[in-house]
């Protein structure tokens, strides 16, 4: 064999077995997650664990359905979809200011919101004070609580993920919607905005991931069932369900599909906007 | 900026400016910056109990950091977040590497794959990582004994369940530092390493002369990113370890939530929390420092 073919077969090898270390370490338990879903409930609990399921069954969904995960679930949907519009709104009016124009506290502002990244992840130091806060102003346990907190966690991401695509389109696409009579808002929102379309669809993503993902304050600011959001409820369920793991697999199963579906579709936007660097942990 | 092309436009009505900020800033201060003040505030006076509101000042920081408990989190907090930090940033800077290696179809396709348990929730995260890797009906432990290895019970002794809560965070965060570094990695230019091989450089001269430099920005900004994120994750200690045994897992932040809302001690949980905040405040102040160093 010559040097150049043994070398391109190691590569190759090496290649093989990176992918391999990805896919066990990574996807792994992901993926093991899934099919422990749709195994009959008598093979996840053998001993030892089959690598493939025998057959299919849906016995999990169907028990997992019952528990009131649907109506979480559609909570979460909603709490995300109000947090995406209202973040990418705001923020990206505030990101054009933050841009383009030059007002006093501009860097007071631009603390606020560089600040605010890492500091919507400090979920375990806010919550405390944000539970006597919203209580105190009676905000508790009301419909409005999450949509309200998820937005101030997602906004600053928002904001910088916008100001970044709105910081590399020329002035001279201002100046031209200025002469046409166009007002600074028309402009950012018929002009500028529309050639920003992958920053929006990255910048709406990670507002998406983090009002579905979010668990602490769920747990606590609301109380009332019906205003439970997704990972709350699966929360409750492992108290519920115990060490029977199917129905808890098919939950896990179902609260990854909305975000797994989104990568397959914005992945690329995804890493673009996490290559910013302003993004949480 | 002072004379650009256009000054009059920007010059005249700089309040729009405010205007145009206003929402974004009234919504971060209400609802992300107040909290934090107003916890403050409160945790200087009385709670509960029967003399609740009456000013209290520091008297239970003081109480707080005396608890012989206290210490005890400190070590586990610290241990969880600086083992994590380290693990994650190395394990990511290695196959950063290695994936700039590659040619960009199967570079994307991996860095999809890293990203992915890095973008499902923490709480859905925790349960599959018990699932898959601590359970004795997992695959990973079917795979120790199908290589002759005996499998073990994590949880067992206080360092296997610290090793498990680790490695739980190196995987949820592996993706993120990945993704950092790698674009890192591909804005040292070409010719740096031509450069440094023309002189004769060899590959862990390069590594140590030009990579690792041209790399302090995205390693300072993954290191405190992730910083916070441990010291702040309820749900990891939660779910994988319980904060068990022998509370050797209890971080500071599940204490803080275990306190306040299953033991119902307000009065210390916003203590602690506010110790906590205050950390979380010199590693945001890092973390601002890093991102202005890098944008400019």
């Amino acid at each position: 064999m010559s040097a150049a073919m043994s070398r391109k077969l190691r590569s190759r090898l090496s290649l093989i077995a990176f992918s391999a270390f990805i896919l066990i370490f990574n996807l792994g338990p992901i993926l093991w997650g899934i099919l422990g879903s749709l195994r009959p409930r008598e093979e996840i609990m053998r001993f030892p664990p089959q690598p493939l399921p025998s057959s299919l069954s849906l016995e999990h969904y169907a028990a997992i359905a019952e528990s009131g995960f649907l109506g979480a679930a559609r909570n979460s949907l909603i709490y995300a979809a109000i947090t995406v519009v209202v973040a990418l709104v705001a923020g990206s009016i505030a990101a054009y200011a933050l841009d383009r124009l030059r007002f006093a506290g501009k860097a007071v502002v631009m603390f606020l919101v560089i600040a605010g990244i890492p500091l919507a992840s400090g979920a375990a130091a806010l919550i405390v004070p944000s539970y006597l806060y919203m209580t105190s102003l009676g905000l508790s346990d009301t419909p409005w609580v999450l949509p309200l907190v998820y937005i101030a966690y997602n906004l600053p991401t928002a904001v910088w993920v916008l100001k970044g695509a709105l910081g590399g389109l020329s002035r001279e696409l201002d100046e031209a919607a200025a002469i046409d009579g166009a007002g600074r808002l028309r402009t950012l929102f018929e002009i500028l905005l529309p050639l920003c379309k992958p920053a929006i669809g990255a910048a709406a993503l990670f507002c998406f991931v983090g009002a579905w993902n979010e668990f602490v304050a769920g747990s606590v600011l609301v109380d009332n069932p019906d205003l439970r959001p997704v990972q709350v409820s699966i929360y409750q369920n492992m108290g519920y369900f115990g060490r029977d793991w199917g129905p808890l697999l098919a939950a896990a199963t179902l609260a990854i599909l909305p975000i797994i579906a989104a990568f397959l579709v914005f992945g690329r936007l995804l890493i673009a906007g996490l290559t910013k660097g302003a993004v949480k942990g | 900026m002072t004379t650009g092309a256009y000054p009059a436009a920007n010059r005249r009505r700089t309040d729009y400016g405010m205007l145009y900020v206003a929402p974004t800033v009234l919504l971060l201060i209400l609802l992300l910056y107040g909290p934090a003040v107003s916890g403050f505030w409160q945790s200087l006076f009385r709670l509960d109990g029967a003399d609740a509101g009456a000013f209290v000042g520091l008297d239970v920081y003081g109480k707080v950091l005396a608890e012989p408990g206290f210490g005890k989190v400190v070590l586990s907090t610290t241990l969880f977040v600086v083992g994590s930090v380290i693990g994650t940033v190395g394990l990511g800077l290695a196959i950063a590497l290695y994936v700039n290696s590659l040619e960009e179809a199967t570079a994307r396709i991996l860095q999809i794959g890293v990203i992915i348990p890095w973008a499902i929730s923490s709480v859905v995260g925790a349960l599959l990582f018990r699932w898959f890797y601590m359970s004795d009906l997992g695959l990973f432990q079917g795979m120790l004994r199908g290589f002759g290895l005996p499998a073990f019970d994590p949880m067992s002794t206080q360092a296997g369940a610290m090793t498990a809560l680790i490695l739980s965070a190196v995987w949820k965060k592996l993706g993120f530092a990945v993704i950092l570094l790698l674009s890192g990695l591909k804005a040292i230019p070409h010719d740096y390493y031509e450069a440094a091989r023309i002189d004769g450089a060899g590959a862990f001269a390069r590594f140590r002369e030009i990579t690792v430099p041209m790399l302090t920005g995205p390693l300072l900004i993954s290191s405190v990113v992730l910083g916070i994120a441990d010291l702040n994750t309820v749900e990891l200690p939660l779910i994988v370890t319980g904060g068990g045994p022998l509370d050797s897992t209890t971080t500071v932040a599940l204490s803080i939530y275990q306190k306040a809302f299953s033991q119902y001690d307000l009065q210390r949980a916003i203590t602690l929390a506010i110790i906590t905040f205050l950390v979380n405040i010199v590693l945001v102040g890092l973390y601002v420092r890093s991102v202005r160093g890098q944008s400019e």
